[in-house]
């Protein structure tokens, strides 16, 4: 069933990973004909000394790229669950429904790795083919509470979207816009260096929340 | 499956109280941020006593330390050394101060300021440095071709080609290890930037402790062993490089001592802070012709010590004012929250979850939840068991965990009860 259920959310999803997968692409090329024309316009030692002195983030055009695709990912892979209530359907079949949730959710969050997994190979070796491999560290510290912050930002967005409750789903979104916002602030390299497992932990604890959504919407639907 | 969401119920309370006492107090400080108050502390050598500049969205006034006010002109003719150039400009600038005469140059030269502050102290630059050619016979410091880092030994990376300097990274690294530099360095100091006098390159402590000076003369490596302590504890180093050279810069260490690494051989001068805390305060060094100010800037106050240009205190001056718990924003929030989280702080670049715990005044509201709470709950008829978990709750995190019972609204979990919401 594992199988079907996968093969069911590709189908449906399957043109806006697509999509999601290629503004990636669009927006890492992005940054590299950025670095690559900077380069040409300053001599490679001023922009060295630029970027480590002032901190400068050449891949933050990313940054908010990487929130959104978690968000499109969650609205179009459950949008229609709530809307068409295909959801109430999925919860008929004989499965317990954190079961069926866990996998949904796994197939989300697999494709949304996918993604990451490209955007950081690409960025690592522009990083690698401009700048000593400092810039190159840096650059996977001060991105992975970006990438971490786009799964809990998916991870919520299906929490508010199959909970039933209009007052708990307020509540909800208030929350997750808080949490949200936690993982994309402070400007600068390696901000994150001391708390990132912090980070981790939350969202681990924000990914159980699901399940709470999912049995007050079973226990809606009974 | 019951037990999993009572669990996952109280994880969503937990998350729940969390992100409230971020948001909230947050947004409580941002409704009652008070005005800042800038005094910036100067010592006259003509009336040889500490006088201030107090600014404010207000304006600026100038006083000395028993509130005798001053307009601009008089305040500027009493630092002289501070103002020299406007004294110049309108003609007042004494010719001599204690039998000494003023030469502007001299005025210019002995003008120097340093400042070490929690988050340059905390901060964690990318360890990769420019080393210019402190001997180039140029006017200007030019800004080298390659950036070196030192781990297991002193690398240069050519910054055009993206590749280690090979020659130069063994020239320096044999320099390095005749010196007795035991690799990787623990801290690279120095002030890369070509707009300065002069460069003095770097101090480095390596694996042992141990304070190397390096620069590049001529295109060779200049490497020295200083000589200062092993044991000082170094945490900070603010290398800069002023025409008096008459220091290269100041030590900060986890004592909250603070040193200048004096030109005459690096001996190391103690400086009379008082009352300093280097995670918390920031120590600002003034220098000009006849005194040495140092200040230690806190929250609600400062300490100041001047010395004379032997470093022996001539006198000393502390201020302080009410902080911000102090104020009535401040002594309400202690009774409202019984702690707050915040995500960024002033002393450190890094984003981390800090937690501020306030006094026992949170108590009482705690407790005036706590009775609320239990009604609420016995009105819903909530389990005894439970409603244990939930006051405790309420009780420890206050009004954060109030918020958290409401949200969580319904506590009735049996799984076979079906409710149509």
């Amino acid at each position: 069933m594992f199988k079907s259920l996968v093969f069911k959310e590709w189908l449906k999803i399957r043109w806006v990973f697509i999509g999601l997968a290629a503004v990636n692409f669009l927006v890492v090329m992005n940054i590299y004909f950025d670095l690559l024309n900077t380069f040409k316009v300053y001599s490679a030692n001023v922009v060295v000394g630029q970027f480590q002195a002032y901190e400068i983030v050449f891949y933050s055009n990313i940054k908010y790229i990487l929130l959104l695709t978690g968000l499109i990912l969650g609205v179009f892979q459950f949008f229609p669950e709530i809307n068409q209530t295909r959801l109430k359907l999925t919860f008929h079949l004989p499965r317990k429904e954190n079961k069926l949730m866990f996998q949904m959710v796994s197939v989300g969050v697999l494709l949304l790795i996918s993604i990451f997994l490209f955007d950081a190979v690409s960025l690592s070796i522009i990083c690698t083919k401009f700048l000593p491999r400092e810039f190159f560290e840096s650059m996977l510290i001060t991105t992975l509470p970006w990438y971490i912050g786009s799964i809990c930002t998916y991870i919520w967005l299906i929490t508010i979207f199959i909970e039933p409750n209009w007052v708990k789903k307020t509540i909800s979104i208030l929350v997750a816009v808080g949490i949200v916002s936690l993982f994309y602030a402070g400007e600068g390299y390696g901000k994150y260096a001391f708390s990132i497992w912090y980070f981790v932990l939350l969202t681990g604890f924000c990914s159980s929340i699901i399940f709470l959504s999912a049995y007050n919407f079973k226990r809606g639907i009974c | 499956m019951l037990k999993q969401i009572n669990i996952i119920r109280i994880i969503l309370m937990l998350v729940i109280v969390f992100a409230a006492s971020i948001f909230i107090p947050d947004f409580y400080w941002k409704a009652n941020k008070h005005e800042i108050n800038r005094t910036n502390v100067y010592y006259s050598p003509i009336k040889k006593c500490f006088v201030l500049l107090k600014s404010d969205v207000r304006g600026v006034k100038y006083t000395d330390i028993k509130g005798k006010q001053f307009n601009r002109d008089e305040f500027e003719e009493l630092v002289p050394f501070v103002n020299f150039r406007q004294l110049m400009l309108t003609g007042k600038l004494p010719d001599t101060i204690d039998g000494q005469s003023i030469v502007p140059k001299e005025i210019n030269l002995n003008n120097v300021t340093l400042r070490a502050n929690p988050v340059m102290i905390n901060s964690r630059p990318l360890q990769l440095f420019p080393l210019f050619e402190s001997a180039s016979g140029r006017v200007r410091l030019e800004l080298s071709p390659d950036y070196f880092r030192i781990d297991k030994r002193m690398e240069f990376i050519t910054s055009l080609t993206n590749e280690v300097n090979e020659e130069k990274s063994q020239l320096f690294t044999s320099a390095l290890q005749k010196e007795g530099f035991n690799f990787p360095s623990k801290g690279i100091y120095g002030n890369p930037t070509t707009k300065k006098p002069f460069d003095e390159g770097y101090f480095v402590i390596d694996n042992s402790n141990k304070v190397f000076h390096i620069k590049m003369v001529k295109g060779q490596p200049f490497c020295k062993n200083t000589g200062i302590p092993s044991n000082l504890g170094i945490v900070f180093i603010s290398a800069i490089e002023f025409e008096l050279r008459e220091f290269y810069g100041l030590i900060i260490t986890d004592k909250n001592e603070a040193y200048f690494i004096s030109y005459d051989n690096y001996k190391l001068i103690q400086l009379p802070v008082e009352d300093y805390d280097h995670q918390e305060n920031t120590l600002q060094i003034k220098g000009d012709l006849f005194y040495r100010i140092l200040v230690v800037n806190k929250e609600n106050g400062f300490n100041s010590v001047v010395t004379d240009r032997n470093y022996k205190v001539v006198d000393k001056y502390n201020e302080s004012w009410p902080g911000k718990e102090s104020r009535t924003a401040g002594i309400i929030s202690s009774y409202i929250f019984p702690f707050t989280v915040t995500i960024e702080k002033d002393t450190t670049p890094f984003i981390n979850f800090y937690f501020n715990y306030s006094n026992l005044h949170c108590l009482f509201l705690s407790v005036v939840l706590l009775i609320i709470t239990v009604f609420y709950l016995r009105k819903k008829n909530v389990a005894a068991k439970k409603i244990g978990y939930f006051s405790v709750l309420v009780l420890l995190t206050g009004m954060y965990g109030f918020i958290a019972v409401l949200a969580i609204k319904d506590f009735d979990d049996d799984p076979s009860i079906s409710k149509n919401l």
